[in-house]
């Protein structure tokens, strides 16, 4: 049977030349950052270290799953490289895997190389240690703890690489945003699944054969906080795009107002932010960008203040 | 093709990926004299046009399953409708237009890449990544991992035979879906952490036979020679060329 592979690597001629060479910028500064981070702080044996580590994931990501309707997904390793060598290594060993797909076997464009690189080392990356880092805080002991956590993590980075590639799609005018947002995040919701299954499955066998592994990195108590304003930064960014998102109505209203019981629906007793549109803005776009934005704040205050009381009372 | 330097190579891959992205999409004059150059390129290295033209077309069969559905959805368009065995079909000629170009855009690049690495040592293009700027760090990353990787795919493959030969292979039945999923999930994750510690290992006996080489963090290459005035020049004609392609392409289609 034909089975057709879904990927994330962008290439050439799907984005505008402007977003190739804006996400170029962007992840050759956090490629910069990267490696004045391992420069101070790695230690040196960590270089073939992380020069294993890449082929290893590369070789990973020749083994592909079968998904739904003749699709298969393979490893994107974001969070397993995360987990196993820190999140600034993670993101220099995650853009040698894309670098070389690209340049050695054209998977991927040559101008979408930064965009590429930017969805799946630098988002990708960044996401798995956002979610890992605040699951170490709810999540510390057992051998099942670090499955669960690289599965949540691994499900996590899939889905939103896939997100911000669709969005990239959506911004370049190759596929509409109610298209491609849809689409991708559908079908890699999915390909999530069979990530965080593998990456638990991977750190079930490490944490069983040489725990050693997975205990080095999170010896490193402190957290990298340059990484979570990172996943501050590009969850306000999401939330800045949303008014591209699609403005049809979501599956339940659809389904409701097709079979005639959406008037039957009560309104809510008060209203802050109807509709996530921030009243008093005249402009629609503006309001939909104050809503987000004021949704994504209050979310990481929330889980900041959770974080920290977790923090004390551990400390305690 | 063969004896011009990497590096030369290197600013011609990006030259093309350049000129197609930023010129007018419907710029057909443009994409057939840059196809024309390609193939004047790939006769002259001596490589086979059908070999090439079957490696380009390979890789564009996913991003066709990417866009194809777009002229039978997008509605943002003018449609035209018509019926195959009784079947509605709506489609849109603009759409379908545009997404023949996006094809061809990107077909472009792929093959302008695909002679450049069929006529280019794979350790030479990796190393010459150093003199396009990218950090020694991440050079030597890709280096190491290049050099490893055909060991561990061989081990990938050995155990993946292994596994298939304990008859962890797919489950038969339509009610095993879910089964076979997790099964296939399961011992790819167990594959992987053995590759893994695999790798754990391996990594610090290659840290010591590099310390016992010699090794302080720099990178060592006989390739990594000054530009020489040919290939200065050579980057300069390739450099005009593209400017004057985005020249002529804005020129006769205007915008």
């Amino acid at each position: 049977m034909f089975v057709k592979q879904q990927f994330m690597h962008i290439p050439d001629g799907f984005l505008s030349l402007i977003l190739s060479l804006i996400l170029w910028v962007v992840s050759l500064v956090v490629i910069f950052l990267a490696v004045k981070h391992y420069a101070k702080e790695s230690d040196k044996q960590k270089l073939p270290l992380m020069g294993v580590l890449a082929a290893v994931i590369f070789a990973g990501q020749m083994l592909n799953f079968n998904v739904v309707g003749g699709t298969s997904g393979h490893l994107l390793g974001a969070a397993l490289a995360t987990i196993l060598v820190g999140p600034w290594e993670a993101v220099l060993v995650i853009t040698s895997v894309v670098t070389v797909q690209a340049v050695i076997f054209q998977d991927g464009g040559l101008l979408a190389l930064g965009a590429n690189i930017f969805n799946m080392a630098v988002i990708g990356v960044t996401v798995s240690y956002a979610v890992y880092t605040v699951l170490n805080k709810v999540i510390r002991k057992g051998k099942w703890a670090f499955g669960v956590k690289g599965f949540i993590a691994g499900w996590c980075s899939i889905f939103i690489a896939a997100l911000a590639a669709a969005l990239e799609l959506a911004i370049s005018g190759t596929s509409p945003a109610n298209i491609a947002v849809p689409a991708m995040g559908g079908i890699h919701a999915l390909i999530g699944i069979g990530e965080g299954l593998i990456t638990l499955a991977a750190l079930m066998f490490i944490a069983t054969t040489k725990k050693e592994m997975l205990e080095q990195p999170e010896k490193k108590k402190s957290i990298d906080k340059s990484i979570l304003v990172g996943g501050l930064v590009i969850a306000l960014l999401l939330a800045v795009l949303s008014p591209l998102a699609s403005a049809y109505p979501d599956g339940l209203e659809k389904v409701a107002e097709d079979l005639g019981f959406l008037s039957k629906g009560q309104g809510p007793l008060y209203n802050i932010i109807p509709d996530y549109a921030f009243p008093g803005i005249h402009d629609e776009k503006l309001a939909t960008i104050a809503a987000g934005v004021i949704g994504v704040v209050l979310i990481a205050s929330v889980a900041l203040f959770t974080y920290r009381k977790k923090d004390n009372s551990t400390q305690k | 093709m063969f004896s011009v330097d990497t590096r030369v190579k290197w600013v011609g891959a990006f030259v093309v990926a350049f000129v197609v992205l930023s010129i007018p999409i419907f710029t057909w004059a443009v994409y057939i004299l840059l196809f024309s150059i390609l193939v004047a390129l790939c006769i002259g290295s001596q490589l086979s046009f059908r070999q090439v033209l079957k490696r380009t077309l390979l890789l564009e069969i996913p991003l066709l399953f990417i866009l194809i559905p777009l002229p039978f959805i997008n509605r943002s368009l003018p449609i035209t409708t018509f019926s195959i065995l009784g079947l509605a079909i709506h489609i849109s000629p603009a759409e379908l237009l545009r997404v023949v170009v996006l094809m061809l855009r990107s077909w472009l690049i792929i093959f302008a890449m695909v002679l450049f690495t069929m006529t280019t040592p794979a350790d030479e293009i990796l190393i010459s990544l150093a003199a396009l700027g990218l950090p020694v760090v991440l050079v030597n990353i890709i280096l190491l991992m290049w050099r490893y990787l055909a060991l561990f795919i061989t081990d990938l493959q050995k155990i993946s035979s292994a596994r298939k030969l304990r008859s962890i292979s797919p489950i038969k039945g339509k009610r095993d879906n879910g089964k076979k999923f997790i099964q296939n999930v399961k011992s790819t994750g167990s594959i992987l952490g053995s590759l893994f510690v695999r790798a754990y290992e391996q990594s610090d006996r290659v840290y010591q036979a590099m310390l016992l080489r010699g090794f302080d963090g720099t990178l060592r290459s006989l390739k990594n020679e000054p530009l020489h005035t040919t290939q200065k020049f050579q980057m300069m004609i390739v450099l005009i060329l593209g400017f004057c392609f985005i020249m002529g392409a804005y020129g006769i289609y205007g915008n």
